[in-house]
């Protein structure tokens, strides 16, 4: 044991020299570290917590991958109207020709065409799916098509019901009324994909105050020492935001890895599938901006879960009086 | 520096702390707080370190009124004193040169400055050989030691200790009372509660008497011939 050289006596100093700009950045990085020093020390928790942070994450961004395909169907299917009555296979194209007549003949307005199997088969291949499809049949399997147009939705209906019941007629396809259940559909994908959001929105800020609350449990001790040895409440809070922060971060970068994973798999199924048929399906990923979105989203959340939860629990931790002994 | 006023302090279970304190600590001096077991020393270190508020009277540091400080005032006041706790207040899943170092770091030392003050005050408490165990490693003597290192590290102009011989022999209790004595003597102002009446005999500085809860006594002893 020594005595304290000369040099060391009596300062009252007690802020140590650095510019601002190093003492700032020295703060970030003692919290930084600590946040993630706190995550090393509880493997176990911290992965428990990414993982409750993943998976509300994933749920709306799930939504959001279907929603962004239904609207890539409905997309291709914009241009078509009308229907197509499917004739029996029997009906050959001078029957199906003289069908077509007969219905336009008896309806104003109303535009027929008829598709040939040859056209048939020709327009199958183009379709995203069947690619190729006509290299590979060799007889034609398909009917005689008779495509039909008409303005008033109403009246259509009516007269595909009448033209169902005739026996020439296999069977009725109504693309309006595809197009409206597929509209349907997507309606209700995009009111669950609210609800998914606000879920997710609301689940993330509500790990985050518990994983902080969790950390200031843990760290009870240092906090409470470091309360009495004058900490101030933005040295206490700084570690547990960047905590929030980073578990946010990892959390929903894992929900967006997951995502992406998942699709690739589908993907590659659903083109190993239609290979079969010698033709591709395209399937749309995710939005890369909808994933950045929700990264940055769950960082500020973490943020702001750390921040509620601190407000909340700092008040009593300040509290400095407990007996010494 | 250190004023109370009629200082009362009852606790929320209805046990007096202390009753009716007034003295008056220069800047620079040494002084101790003796007195029995319950007799209100640590009370009133806690009453300087504002770990606790009074229930009537002032104190007053530096002409502040400790009572009317806000959160952030009192947390700074808290950072420019050095704090020797009863019970070492150590943190155990920390190395010793963790713990020196978290005042610094509250405070906002640079790394280096931290590096070079933590190796320092643990080679003037005899512990730099130490600085990466972890509390639990060390006996009491040596724990009470790094509470006295962190107490000492950033430097404070008032260092209020509560018991910090109590776990040591006695000659280091002597070595630790020459430190204290070195600050004093370069100007830091030292408040020591003990009940180690040897000690403060030998030391020869004003010591307050608190005798249940009451100051009973202040005086200095003689110094030696
Ligand atoms: N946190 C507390 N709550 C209630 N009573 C306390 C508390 N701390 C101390 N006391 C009481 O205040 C009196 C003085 O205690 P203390 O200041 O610790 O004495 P000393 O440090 O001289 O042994 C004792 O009667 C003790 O029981
Ligand atoms: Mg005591």
């Amino acid at each position: 044991m020594s005595m304290e050289p000369e040099s060391d006596r009596g300062a009252v100093r007690i802020r140590a020299g650095g510019s601002f700009w190093q003492n700032l950045t020295q703060r970030h990085r003692d919290a930084a570290g600590k946040a993630w020093a706190r995550l090393r020390q509880a493997p176990l928790s911290a992965a428990f917590g990414v993982l409750l942070i993943a998976f509300a994450w994933l749920l709306p961004l799930m939504v959001h991958w279907l929603e962004r395909n239904l609207a890539g169907a409905a997309g291709d299917l914009a241009g078509s109207h009308g229907a197509h009555v499917f004739l029996k296979v029997e009906q050959d194209e001078a029957a199906a020709t003289a069908i077509a007549e007969r219905w336009r003949v008896a309806e104003a307005d109303l535009e027929t065409r008829v598709i040939s199997r040859d056209e048939g088969l020709r327009e199958l291949a183009e379709l995203p799916g069947f690619r190729g499809i006509d290299a590979v049949v060799g007889d034609n399997p398909l009917p005689v098509v008779v495509s039909i147009d008409l303005a008033d939705p109403a009246r259509l209906e009516a007269l595909l019901d009448d033209w169902r019941k005739d026996p020439a007629v296999d069977f009725v396809q109504s693309d309006a009324r595809l197009k409206r259940k597929l509209r349907h559909v997507q309606e209700f994908v995009a009111a669950a994909a609210w609800v998914a959001w606000l879920l997710a929105l609301a689940g993330a800020l509500l790990i985050s105050i518990h994983l902080s609350r969790l950390a200031v449990n843990a760290d009870r001790d240092e906090i409470s020492v470091s309360f009495w040895l004058g900490a101030d409440d933005a040295h206490i809070r700084r570690p547990l935001l960047y905590g929030g922060m980073l578990q946010g971060f990892i959390g929903a970068s894992l929900a967006a890895i997951l995502v992406l994973a998942l699709v690739a798999a589908t993907h590659r199924a659903l083109v190993e599938f239609s290979q079969q048929f010698a033709s591709r399906i395209e399937l749309l990923g995710p939005d890369p901006r909808t994933l950045l979105a929700v990264v940055v989203a769950a960082v500020v959340l973490g943020w702001l879960g750390a921040f509620v939860c601190t407000s909340v629990d700092l008040g009593q931790l300040g509290q400095t009086r407990e007996d010494i002994e | 520096m250190i004023e109370f006023e009629g200082v009362h302090k009852r606790y929320a279970g209805g046990q007096n702390g202390l009753l009716d304190i007034n003295f008056v600590i220069q800047r620079g001096e040494m002084v101790f707080v003796t007195g029995h077991s319950g007799a209100g020393k640590s009370t009133l270190i806690k009453l300087i370190a504002l770990l606790e508020g009074t229930s009537r009277g002032q104190v007053r540091v530096d002409g502040q009124v400790l009572g009317s400080l806000r959160r952030s005032a009192a947390q700074q006041h808290r950072r420019t004193l050095g704090m020797v706790f009863q019970d070492y207040r150590l943190l155990h899943r920390q190395s010793i040169f963790d713990n020196v170092a978290l005042p610094l770091r509250i405070a906002g030392w640079t790394q280096a400055d931290i590096d070079k003050r933590v190796r320092a005050v643990l080679d003037l408490v005899g512990l730099g050989a130490r600085a990466f165990d972890t509390p639990l490693m060390l006996s009491g003597g040596e724990q009470q030691r790094v509470g006295i290192a962190r107490a000492l590290a950033p430097r404070p102009a008032l260092i209020i200790a509560d018991e910090p011989t109590g776990n040591l022999d006695p000659k280091l209790a002597t070595d630790i009372m020459q430190l204290f004595i070195s600050l004093m003597q370069a100007g830091t102002t030292v408040v020591v509660a003990s009940h180690d009446l040897h000690l403060i005999q030998r030391v020869k500085k004003r010591v307050l008497v608190l005798d249940k809860g009451r100051l009973i006594d202040d005086f200095r002893p003689e110094p030696a011939a």
